[in-house]
């Protein structure tokens, strides 16, 4: 290969240096090379082989679901990437949110508290890893091993001294300090249970070829490209009703809905309301709705001279009309949200919301000392107009409009403001008066979870600073009640005085849309929880 | 030319250690946290506890000072080694090399069709010029320079693959799958060699050698393709330089709609992400391609044009 390159290179070398090399015909020499290079290259750019492939291509008769997603971009490891793993059908978790949003044994059994720190976990029989070993308490200790060594955040969340094999059917996990919660926090996907004998030894090694206990097994995957995978016949609730399911990757939701309309694939995951309108004029594609789980929501900054007083904060929240948020942003395709669970999570019977009242929000800035003497339309107090700085960010799309609408509602009361579309973790470093967010109130659906961190003084998601000493007494009475009536009791207080207090500013939960072809068969959803999304029911006609 | 190739390679290095640093520092001073983006991504969009951002910012060598980390970039840099992304752990260097051939295939594809359709589409606007084939023409041209590729890549996708079903609106390996990608890559392109090749034209098309090869009784074709046009495409050299140079660096809005699987598509999920090495490593592989196109476009006038001259003196 050497040599004939180098003969040609010669041979080229000297009809540029002959006499009777003109500028024209260089002209068209340098054509030739251009021509051949883009042939060379158009040759050389084959499509890539797939990295992680493993089987032989399958027989034409196979049932292949195809499933266009958000993002492919990490190897679909149970302990780093359960994002990917749990809902492509790969991975489970010992426990997982029902439809009531409630913790329920998935691989466990169930859970017994033994003792303030120690929490039993009886398993699953006849559950088998995609290698055909069975999943056995020594296997289960192991993999949670795994998900504490290789993972920081699990480490934290769980804050498990050890666990701890009873018998081959049971597993004790001991935790650092009592944990009223934590087949909740089991629910967390990266909690994924894998065969440890399959795990990678290197830390640096991802584990998605590790087996795990899904109805389908990995096949292959291309980050951002594609992954395929396969029925796993041993499945422990029955045969997966598709032989395959092919999965590709569009960050773009107009690509994901061109990709349904065109054929090319047979679900699109989180469309846009306006896709979503567009399917649904489409007499061959449908939208399925799950319920919500996320929430659309204000950060208050309670370091903002602004927000100091409670009046002011009170009269903002009840100037946003959260049902017009619903119809005209999401175009239907949301929940109003009066406080920090979706409907159904938590039942408070002393819980009042932020109904929609403008003349009170407008009394309420009066009696705050707002009045507006210049007629502009803005309220002053003290010869300073009230002026909010609103921030967002834009990769959940729904929050530039919904703050161009706060941004009119407050108008409507005397506020003015103006929007700032920013980096969404600027909302952790002030600079602002309310940061539009999104987030999930209901994961391991306990309140205590959301509540900690939300309302709780330095809350890892407390990022406006709330602190009250009544709100962080009730949380940690929580912390420490056990009995289930006991713990909603003090939940719905805290959950009260943090609202009484406009600790934030909730103001929808959006449902999350799947556009599918007619022929898709998916008795069994969508759930609430976009984790759980490929289960072994879901399949064609 | 040999002192003008000489210089030209010896500045290299340094211009690539210039735009490393200043590449470096404003990743720097971008907004936001790395190891918390990362962390919130995989906890399924939920924020992360703040222990588990502060271990992971002391991981990953955050919390370092600026001069520290990039001379540790650097020096694994001189090595080939970009570093590893911080969301997949997964080798820089070999996630760019893995999807190389996606983007060649497209930038060759959308560089062929541009050349084959620009230029003789601006060679029958000059011909033409002042009738409604050169109106036609110019006006298409606009409209391919005017329109953003995120407007024309979906309705072509709905025009194509979902209304008349004759191409596929996504997927990556087979010819029919590049023809929209490469289509919609090549228009910018198109319209500024239909634009130049028309412009330059109509300056040859009035030169001395041109009424004189006219008044020789040569036909008008001839005039155009052989004397006119050869010396109306030096400009286009530049132009089509400049082009490879960002059809290579990664169509990114091309590849980030059609879901094909090329380092413009890895680059927006890193920049989305803060993935700062993917970005930094993207930098570098985008400056090396552009300087090394960049010499190759001087090159080629030298040797399109002996008249022309390197470094103020006349070769």
């Amino acid at each position: 290969m050497y040599n004939l390159t180098f003969e040609v290179g010669f041979f080229f070398t000297q009809i540029l240096a002959s006499e009777g090399f003109t500028m024209h015909s260089r002209a068209r020499f340098l054509g030739l090379i251009f021509v051949t290079l883009i042939l060379a290259i158009t040759a050389c750019g084959g499509p890539a082989t797939p990295s992680t492939s493993g089987t032989t291509a399958a027989p034409v008769q196979d049932r292949v679901l195809k499933v266009a997603m958000t993002f492919l971009d990490e190897p679909p490891d149970p302990y780093q990437a359960g994002w990917l793993a749990v809902p492509t059908g790969l991975a489970e978790t010992l426990f997982r949110l029902g439809d009531d949003l409630k913790p329920e044994p998935w691989l466990a059994t169930g859970a017994t508290r033994v003792d303030p720190t120690t929490w039993e976990i009886g398993l699953r029989a006849g559950v088998k890893f995609h290698n055909g070993a069975v999943m056995d308490a020594a296997k289960v200790k192991g993999s949670l091993d795994l998900a504490l060594l290789r993972r920081p955040g699990t480490r934290v969340l769980l804050d498990v001294d050890r666990v701890e094999v009873k018998d081959p059917s049971t597993v004790l996990i001991i935790t650092n300090a009592p944990n009223p919660t934590l087949p909740g926090l089991l629910t967390n996907q990266n909690t994924s249970i894998a065969d440890p004998d399959t795990v990678p030894t290197s830390l640096e090694d991802s584990a998605e070829r590790a087996a795990m206990t899904g109805p389908y097994k990995l096949m292959s995957f291309n980050a951002d490209q594609e992954m395929t995978v396969e029925a796993h016949a041993d499945y422990w609730q029955g045969t997966p009703a598709m032989d395959r399911v092919e999965y590709v990757a569009f960050t773009q939701s107009d690509t994901r809905l061109i990709a349904l309309q065109s054929g090319d694939v047979d679900i699109s995951v989180n469309l846009s309301p306006q896709g979503a309108v567009v399917v649904g004029n489409d007499s061959s594609l449908n939208v399925r709705t799950a319920p919500p789980s996320g929430m659309l929501f204000m950060f208050v900054n309670h370091e903002s001279p602004a927000m100091q007083d409670p009046l002011v904060r009170r009269a903002i929240a009840i100037a946003v009309d959260r049902n017009a948020m619903a119809e005209g942003v999401a175009d239907g395709n949301a929940v109003p949200a009066e406080s920090l669970f979706p409907p159904g999570f938590i039942s408070c019977q002393n819980n009042a919301g932020y109904s929609y009242d403008p003349e009170a929000a407008r009394q309420l800035l009066v009696e705050a000392g707002y009045q507006d003497e210049n007629g502009d339309g803005i309220v002053e107090k003290d010869g300073k107009a009230l002026e909010l700085v609103l921030q967002t960010y834009p990769e959940q799309p729904l929050l530039p409009p919904m703050l161009e609408a706060f941004q009119s509602m407050l108008r409507d009361i005397g506020v003015g403001a103006k929007v700032q579309i920013v980096e969404w973790t600027l909302a952790s470093q002030g600079g602002y008066d309310l940061f539009g967010y999104s987030n999930g109130t209901i994961t391991t659906g306990d309140p205590q979870w959301a509540l900690t961190r939300q309302y709780l003084t330095g809350g890892d998601e407390n990022r406006g600073n709330f602190s009250n000493s009544r709100v962080d007494e009730l949380i940690g009475q929580l912390s420490a009640a056990s009995e289930p009536a006991q713990r909603q009791q003090v939940a719905c207080d805290a959950l009260q005085a943090g609202q009484e207090e406009v600790a934030l500013i909730p103001v929808m939960f959006p449902n999350q849309l799947y556009g599918i072809s007619d022929s898709v068969v998916w008795t069994s959803g969508p759930h609430a929880v976009q984790l759980y999304f490929i289960d072994h029911l879901i399949g064609l006609k | 030319m040999g002192a003008y190739l000489a210089r030209r390679l010896l500045t290299l290095p340094l211009l690539l250690v210039g735009i490393s640093i200043i590449s470096f520092m404003l990743l720097n001073f971008a907004p936001g946290d790395a190891a918390e983006i990362t962390l919130r991504r995989q906890n399924g969009g939920v924020t992360p506890p703040r222990e588990a951002v502060v271990e992971l910012r002391q991981e990953l060598g955050l919390d370092d000072a600026l001069p520290i980390r990039y001379g540790r970039w650097v020096s694994s840099a001189v090595r080939g080694d970009l570093g590893d992304s911080y969301r997949s752990g997964s080798s820089i260097a070999g996630e760019l090399a893995r999807r190389l051939p996606a983007t060649l295939l497209l930038a060759s594809a959308a560089l062929i069709i541009a050349v084959v359709a620009g230029i003789p589409l601006g060679v029958l606007a000059a011909v033409k010029r002042g009738s409604w084939v050169d109106s036609v023409c110019r006006l298409s041209a606009l409209v391919g320079a005017a329109v953003p590729s995120y407007v024309l890549a979906p309705a072509l996708m709905l025009l194509f693959a979902v209304k008349l079903d004759w191409l596929p609106a996504i997927g990556y390996g087979s010819p029919k799958n590049l023809v929209l990608p490469a289509l919609v890559l090549s228009l910018g392109t198109m319209a500024q060699l239909m634009r130049l090749t028309r412009a330059t034209l109509l300056d040859v098309l009035n030169q001395d050698h041109i009424r004189t090869a006219r008044a020789k009784g040569l036909t008008e074709g001839l005039v155009v393709w052989r004397h006119a046009l050869k010396n109306a495409l030096l400009p286009v050299v530049t132009v089509l330089g400049t082009s490879t140079g960002y059809l290579l660096g990664g169509a990114v809005i091309i590849e980030t709609i059609f879901g094909w699987p090329g380092v413009g598509q890895f680059v927006v999920v890193g920049i989305s992400q803060r993935d700062y090495p993917v970005v930094q490593g993207f930098v570098l592989y985008m400056a090396v391609i552009f300087l090394v196109v960049n010499l190759a476009v001087d090159i080629s006038y030298r040797w399109l044009d002996p008249r022309l001259h390197f470094g103020g003196r006349f070769n």
